[in-house]
């Protein structure tokens, strides 16, 4: 046995009971602005680049979290995220790994760890990040497919680990209060929600190789590790530049893309966070623009690909008796349907944060549920009834026939070439 | 036939690769096709083939470069053959690729290989261990289950392997749970926790499972342990567990109990949890630490206690709303604004008869910010009689988010009659926004709301006159520019002025021929300027004709005063596709100042151009003018 003490260190929660959920003076956090080591978040990060740069600064802004490890498969990645880790604290303290599983070993003073890896990554890496006793906070989409995230859910509850997923605007002003205002019946029954989904690529992806080209030293890039529990291929560069995107193996489509985002403000609103649909209606296009996917409860979802409902982007509409409500990226306000509505606006995105406790900055709400214990708003479940819609939708798209779905069982009804979707084969050594 | 619905199989190809897999996948695996094409052949039996690709894939287990793909399509294949396929490859695999194949039978739950996945807990390979551990728990077979009991207590294995057999415990704890064994899950989670050499989060996982497992009456006493017990990790998974268990009721009233011994700590994580759990029955003991004790707990219990909706903790946040410590003051009125139910908009209403004028104030703001559903009239109600200033201006600066056409002649009385420039000052601020929301709606702004500021205009002066003006702007209407429109001829230097600003801050087409004749003919520089501005900004929102758009621009630039101006108006210029654009655009190429701007315009023009003969000749002169043109469209 190599390790016999507790991996993790007691987070004291004085400054959780303070810090959230309504507005207290920074300077709660300790003294004179500083945190005290015992009320300190210690942090490390996975795939750090790009999205994963607006997530270290959003770490890095709350005092209370000390940014001390990277992790990446790219020297370059790993040494530009250490700069500017080093650079932030004036000091060079900020560790390097090239292997997940170095990281997850070796470092027992981590408290949480922020993925912001390709899709193809971010349950793997979850799952072993919590099953080394470290809280995530993960970027989206957060599973590639069903299985897959009903191990994050297993995963999270098993060993009492604190998820939460990037789809930030479940924690934003405007979307709750279009998910407060459908939910709570202020716009009267909501039969249909609509959900944004990405304006590019397409569900039926493409999965042909990109062109050989040499594999650079396992220290420059860990191809194998890039690539993870997905189908081996030969490297280009341009996958590790983003070029993954679209691919069937890497990628979870258009649908997926901001589907992982909006089917969950859309299904919160309509009180089905907790499920997923039970229908899915095929649409003869390459996208899914239009799709139908139905609720036990006879509510729709319906899924948008265009500009008919908001002006934004990531948006979701809720179509009730007595009015409508919606919300996209860019809004200064939501958009309803009597401009009567938005006075309520104050009322009940208080309500939700007196109801809830929760903060509405979402990196806030997960370092505040670490020194709680409580669940953030994107936990575990929420991500996967959404993923679940994502994923499902696909295979509806590539199948092209309606599909049937049980929530419960987690399988199609009646669907043996679906139910072989469910899951992939992970490719080993990576398999969980 | 091993495929069983060609539709789907075209499906597939069509997104993936070449025709050969698709058509006859089992032969391309048979054959020198390249490794792509193997891996799609791959694929698309994962989706529909059957027993017939047995073979082939068995015999690829073991090869180094195929054998992820063959499980890709074997894993998801029902039937035993499969199982046994994989089960014959552990003993020509090892290593890495035997891990994987060991992964694929757990993923599948064959009980037949659990004999052999036992043996394999001895293995040299770490992989191939970890692989067997999880494959027995996922499996759950007992005789798989007993061979990882003893292996968690094996004091010699690293913590790679100690982590995957505890995980095999607790998959199979999970599965008996599942299956109403609970004795059996129980066992499977104490015999982790018992070791007391293993990590803390395993021991800690495997304590949660423990607690969950014996469900809420059996599992409260482990519970309990745990919360009052030395250790943090414990307590952390205790935390996570008291909210899993079933009976909430009997989970918060257990926990109440033991509040008062708890560190201030711990208090606060635990108070915490009752505000999550959700239970009445925590609310007296809520209560109680929210009125005295350390401020963090205070603020701790006052949230859970809001969140429970527990109405007692209302008087203690109406007091603590003028608290000197600032986290309960922020705490309580935050709570007192948006405390679940009527009995927080009673409360708030109740502040607003107190005698002491702050604390009616605080709860002006408190209603401003949300406390209570329609709150228009009755702030208007407070501007309008409350006996004291601040409190009355408070109640017109609330207001403004929430007013509607129904306010609208009561804050025209506050601008007219205004006691104070604050109060003038909160009166134009609310008037503006209700004009700017019915804005969107010009062509239906009730008409009240136009001649009542019209009268207002006539019947007022100085600074309230200029207040109205601004208004008057604010609406767009076509009524309001004619009623401000002539104040722009006023001898009254500062009207004129306010009249003119206005506008040139018009948010509607009405101003824009207005604007372009002072553009053209005004002597002052100051008002040529911002007339251009607003042309500009005008421009872009008016519905008119390519030709007439352009030919207001080129007008425009021939009155452009500096680079600045002629850069502004070029990049409007640049959003109309039409030849009279492009040739307006082209015009500025000689003057050097602008040239980059000019071809940047050029440029979008040239992207937008129909198909027209006029706009092909435009694009000539400008491709013979511009050679980055070319070069620009293709990007």
């Amino acid at each position: 046995m190599t390790k016999t003490i507790n991996r993790r260190k007691f987070l004291s929660c004085a400054a959780a009971a303070v810090a959230a959920p309504m507005i207290v003076p920074a300077s709660a956090l300790g003294r004179n602005g500083t945190v005290a080591p015992s009320e300190r978040i210690t942090a490390a990060g996975i795939g750090i680049r790009g999205r994963g740069f607006h997530d270290l600064r959003w770490m890095m802004r709350n005092e209370d979290v000390q940014f001390l490890a990277i992790c990446d498969i790219q020297k370059k990645q790993r040494h530009a995220v250490k700069s500017f880790v080093d650079e932030q604290y004036g000091n060079t303290d900020c560790a390097m790994f090239s292997d997940m599983r170095d990281l997850f070993a070796q470092r027992d003073d981590i408290d949480v760890v922020l993925i912001a890896t390709g899709d193809r990554w971010h349950a793997q890496a979850s799952i072993r990040a919590m099953r080394a006793g470290m809280d995530v906070f993960t970027e989206k989409p957060s599973c590639m497919t069903i299985a897959e995230g009903r191990a994050v859910v297993e995963t999270a509850a098993a060993y009492g680990r604190v998820y939460q997923t990037g789809t930030q605007r479940l924690s934003e002003p405007n979307h709750v209060f279009c998910i407060e205002m459908a939910r709570t019946g202020r716009l009267g029954e909501v039969d249909k929600a609509y959900a944004h989904i990405a304006p590019w690529d397409t569900a039926k992806m493409p999965r042909q190789w990109k062109e050989a080209q040499p594999e650079p030293p396992k220290d420059v890039v860990d191809w194998d590790a890039w690539l993870g529990p997905c189908p081996w291929r030969p490297y280009n560069e341009s996958y590790i530049s983003g070029g993954w995107r679209g691919d069937y193996d890497f990628h979870t489509s258009c649908i997926g893309e901001w589907g992982a985002h909006t089917f969950a403000q859309a299904q919160m609103g309509i009180g089905m966070g907790e499920t997923s649909p039970i229908k899915y209606d095929y649409v003869d296009n390459d996208s899914g623009d239009g799709m139908v996917c139905h609720f036990a409860t006879g509510q729709q979802l319906i899924f948008s690909r265009g500009d008919r409902y908001w002006y934004g982007s990531c948006g979701e509409l809720f179509e009730g008796e007595r009015g409508w409500a919606a919300a996209a990226d860019g809004y200064a306000q939501p958009d309803v349907s009597s401009p009567e509505l938005l006075h309520e606006f104050n009322e009940v995105v208080g309500e939700y944060q007196a109801r809830t406790g929760r903060s509405l900055d979402h990196m806030r709400n997960f370092l505040d549920c670490v020194k709680s214990r409580q669940e953030p708003v994107a936990n575990p479940r929420v991500m996967h009834h959404s993923m679940c819609t994502v994923h499902a939708a696909n295979i509806c798209m590539w199948l092209e026939r309606d599909m049937v779905f049980d929530p419960k069982t987690e399988r199609f009804v009646d669907d043996d070439e679906a139910n072989r979707l469910l899951a992939r084969a992970e490719r080993a050594p990576w398999v969980l | 036939m091993m495929l069983k619905h060609t539709a789907v199989v075209t499906v597939v190809v069509v997104l993936a690769l070449g025709s050969a897999a698709a058509s006859n996948p089992l032969a391309v695996l048979q054959s020198d096709a390249s490794l792509e094409e193997k891996a799609e052949a791959c694929r698309l039996i994962s989706i529909s083939g059957d027993t017939d690709a047995l073979p082939v894939l068995e015999s690829l287990l073991a090869d180094e470069q195929l054998s992820h793909m063959a499980r890709y399509a074997l894993e998801p294949m029902p039937g035993p053959e499969a199982d046994a396929a994989l089960r014959r490859a552990l003993h020509i695999t090892t290593g890495t690729l035997k891990a994987g194949v060991i992964a694929s039978l757990g993923v599948r739950r064959d009980a037949a290989a659990v004999p052999e996945l036992i043996a394999l807990l001895a293995d040299d390979n770490g992989l191939v261990v970890e692989a067997a551990a999880r494959a027995l728990g996922r499996i759950a077979e007992p005789e798989g289950v007993n061979a990882l009991s003893k292996a968690i207590a094996d004091p010699d294995r690293d913590y790679a392997a100690t982590q995957a057999v505890a995980d095999g415990l607790f998959a199979a704890a999970e599965n008996a749970l599942a299956n109403d064994e609970r004795a059996d899950a129980i066992r499977s989670y104490d015999d982790v926790y018992a070791i007391e050499a293993l990590p803390g989060v395993i021991r800690a996982a495997a304590l949660r499972g423990a607690i969950l497992a014996r469900h809420a009456n059996d599992g409260l006493p482990l519970l309990m342990d745990a919360l009052t017990g030395d250790d943090a990790t414990f307590f952390e998974a205790a935390l996570r567990a008291a909210l899993e268990l079933e009976n909430r009721d009997a989970v918060a009233r257990i926990i109440t109990d033991v509040l008062p011994s708890l560190s201030a700590d711990r208090k606060i994580q635990v108070v915490r949890l009752l505000g999550e759990l959700g239970q009445d029955a925590a609310g007296p003991a809520l209560l109680r630490e929210a009125e005295t004790g350390p401020t963090a707990v205070r603020v701790a219990a006052l949230q859970a206690a809001v969140r429970l909706a527990y109405a007692p903790v209302i008087p203690v946040l109406a007091q603590l709303v003028l608290a000197e410590e600032a986290n309960l003051a922020t705490i309580a009125r935050d709570g007192l604004s948006h405390f679940p139910g009527s009995e927080g908009d009673i409360a708030v209403k109740n502040m607003l008869k107190n005698d002491d004028a702050q604390m009616r104030r605080i709860a002006v703001e408190l209603i401003g910010k949300g406390a209570l559903p329609d709150p228009a009239n009755l702030l208007m109600q407070v501007a309008n009689d409350d006996t004291d200033e601040a409190v009355r201006l408070a109640a017109l600066r609330s207001v403004k988010e929430y007013v509607g056409v129904p306010q609208m002649q009561g804050l025209l009385g506050h601008l007219l009659e205004a006691r104070s420039e604050d109060e003038m000052l909160a009166a134009e601020q609310g008037l503006v926004l209700l004009a700017m929301q019915q804005q969107d709606n010009a062509d239906s702004m009730p008409a009240e709301i136009i001649t009542a500021l019209c009268d207002a205009l006539n019947n007022s002066d100085d600074e309230v006159q200029r207040a109205v003006v601004r208004i008057l702007a604010a609406t767009g209407s076509q009524k309001a520019f004619d009623a401000v429109l002539p104040l722009t001829m006023t001898n009254d230097d500062n009207l004129q002025d306010t009249a003119m600003r206005a506008v040139c801050d018009w948010p509607t087409p009405l101003a824009l021929s207005t604007v372009i004749a002072w553009v053209k003919t005004t002597d002052s520089n100051t008002l040529r300027a911002r007339a251009l501005r607003s042309a500009v900004r005008l421009l872009a929102l008016e519905k008119d004709t390519p030709e007439a758009l352009s030919q207001h621009y080129a007008t425009l630039l021939e009155q452009a005063a500096s680079t600045d101006e002629k850069n502004l108006i070029l990049s409007g210029l640049a959003r109309i596709g039409h030849a009279a654009a492009l040739d307006a655009a082209l015009e500025q190429l000689d003057d050097e100042s602008v040239r980059a701007e000019a071809i940047l315009a050029a440029i979008a023009i040239a992207k937008q151009l129909g198909d027209s003969p006029q706009d092909a000749e435009a694009l000539e002169r400008a491709k013979s003018l511009i050679p980055e043109l070319r070069q620009g469209i293709e990007e």
